[in-house]
């Protein structure tokens, strides 16, 4: 079990102020050791990597790709070159798109759910509007907001490329089935590519295990710093897949009539990467195995679980997203009738200081699908306790009296 | 939590978004014009009856949070009865001047009615 205060002394944003931090599945605080490590790079070591022929930059390489091997380690993936750097999850996806747009040999049906994020179905949009090779369908998801799986099997066909999936949705939380959805991909030839924004940060994630062919995760929602994503890619993927961006550190060797890209994960990881970002996620990393990732999913799905009993009690509360005893994603989505989310969120913040998200949180497909305009949503981590859960009931409550709702 | 209540929003936002005025549907209107915020989708339609280069009548309808409803209730107040050209000056500053310091402002959220309106009179010279 997570000792949640000495947990939050960890976090000097959170350690003695009032915040009650319910945004987690937008972005998660930071952790002492993680930051302590950004200002030891620009400290200590300050240089570039790869290229110095002197110890100092011996030394950042050293630590950059140690971040390499201890990710790979993580997702249980097979070695480190199947671990590309990139900006965040989105830019994961979007260079994954773009390498597939240009790997001249695959053509045909582009499938996403319309449980995704903006951030795993425009790439695919985008690449599928700008040629006629490809051809973007979306799989259903039901009023309840799971994925309707005889629409999934009647879409996939042997000519589809590629079926793009969230491991959790951002909205409602569910889980999705990853092995079932890879397997179902697998077996008519297409990519299976996991945006694992949501999952990553509560439980372990075995890319061997589930056999995907990508993942991409993003470290700031897993106590990582900003600026930082991961794109894992099986191998021989990786090795056929051109590169998305030109530039230093992606090319072997340049003349005016020759290039030849450099190996894989180089190849992908175009000009100076955020150095202190990878070095410091090293430290995210250990952090997280410190706590422990089961204790941390047990803990979050005990506040989930918490906040789901409390909240359903609330007279005129509708909670979105699995049934009732299914696991989800440590977050949770309602709405209160007669206040809109935007309000809500608003009295939650001015009465006791507790932030939670309000709006369609990029997912505008599935506001669509399960015919609604915006919802709140609270989303829990490591240093959240039960407290916080009584205390967020309670200002819902008092919203609701000032701002009129139904009493 | 405090005893003290603490203000949420105007007070007079408030009010305007529990009692809207000009709310609801014109028969007949002369421009319409219907804007969204993107962040949530909500929605405001707004119809105009012009006479003699002036809004005669203008009402809007639609779905939004206190600052949209409120905001939009107040800007058809100030809108009713101006010149079509005063009408299209009219910006985010003449709504806030009909509220407090304190409380919440959202400006996407305030600018949808004002987005509607526009829209409406951007065909009218």
């Amino acid at each position: 079990m997570l000792d949640v205060n000495s947990v939050r002394d960890d976090f000097p944003a959170l350690k003695n102020q009032d915040l009650i931090y319910l945004d987690n599945a937008a972005t998660s605080m930071t952790p002492e050791p993680v930051t302590r490590e950004l200002i030891n790079y620009y400290h200590e070591l300050g240089t570039s990597v790869y290229r110095g022929i002197y110890k100092r930059a011996e030394e950042t390489t050293n630590k950059f790709e140690y971040t390499r091997r201890k990710t790979a380690d993580f997702i249980g993936a097979e070695s480190s070159r199947e671990i590309v750097f990139t900006k965040n999850c989105t830019e994961s996806l979007n260079i994954l798109a773009y390498s597939l747009h240009h790997w001249k040999d695959r053509n045909g049906k582009i499938l996403v759910t319309e449980m995704d994020h903006h951030s795993n179905i425009l790439p695919w949009r985008i690449m599928a509007e700008s040629s006629n090779r490809f051809q973007l369908e979306y799989v259903r998801v039901n009023r309840e907001g799971q994925l309707d799986m005889e629409d999934l099997e009647a879409k996939l066909s042997s000519n589809s490329v590629a079926l793009a999936f969230p491991a959790i949705s951002n909205v409602i939380g569910a889980y999705n089935p990853v092995k079932k959805l890879t397997d179902l991909a697998h077996e008519n030839g297409a990519l299976a590519v996991v945006d694992g924004a949501q999952w990553l940060p509560h439980r372990q994630f075995n890319v061997r295990d589930y056999n995907v062919d990508f993942l991409a995760f993003s470290a700031h929602k897993m106590l990582g710093p900003t600026g930082l994503g991961i794109l894992y890619g099986k191998e021989e993927l990786l090795e056929q897949m051109p590169p998305p961006f030109g530039g230093g550190e992606m090319v072997r060797s340049n003349t005016k009539t020759e290039v030849t890209w450099n190996e894989v994960p180089q190849k992908f990881e175009a000009g100076t990467p955020p150095i202190a970002q990878i070095i410091a996620f090293s430290k995210t990393l250990s952090y997280l195995n410190k706590l422990g990732m089961s204790s941390i999913r047990k803990h979050v799905n005990k506040l989930t679980a918490k906040a789901l009993r409390e909240l359903e009690k609330i007279p005129g509360l509708k909670i979105f997203g699995p049934g009732k005893g299914e696991e989800r994603g440590g977050l949770v989505s309602f709405n209160l009738e007669g206040v809109h989310p935007h309000d809500l969120a608003a009295a939650l913040d001015s009465l006791d200081d507790i932030a939670i998200r309000a709006g369609l949180h990029c997912a505008q497909p599935l506001h669509e699908a399960m015919k609604l305009n915006a919802t709140s949503r609270a989303s829990f981590y490591v240093y959240n306790d039960e407290a916080e859960i009584d205390r967020l009931v309670d200002a819902i409550k008092e919203a609701k009296n000032v701002l009129g709702g139904e009493k | 939590m405090s005893d003290e209540r603490p203000q949420i929003y105007d007070q007079n936002l408030m009010h305007h978004s529990q009692n809207p005025h000009n709310k609801g549907e014109l028969p007949n209107p002369d421009l319409q014009g219907s804007a969204k915020n993107p962040n949530c989708g909500d929605k405001i339609k707004l119809g105009l009856n012009i006479k003699d280069g002036s809004i005669r009548d203008i009402k809007f309808d639609g779905y939004g949070c206190v600052l949209c409803i409120g905001s939009a209730s107040i800007l058809t107040q100030l809108a009713r009865g101006l010149s079509v050209g005063d009408a299209k000056e009219l910006t985010l500053d003449d709504i806030e001047a009909n509220m407090n310091e304190s409380g919440k402002k959202r400006e996407e959220c305030m600018a949808v009615g004002l987005n509607a309106l526009k829209q409406a009179l951007s065909e009218e010279s």
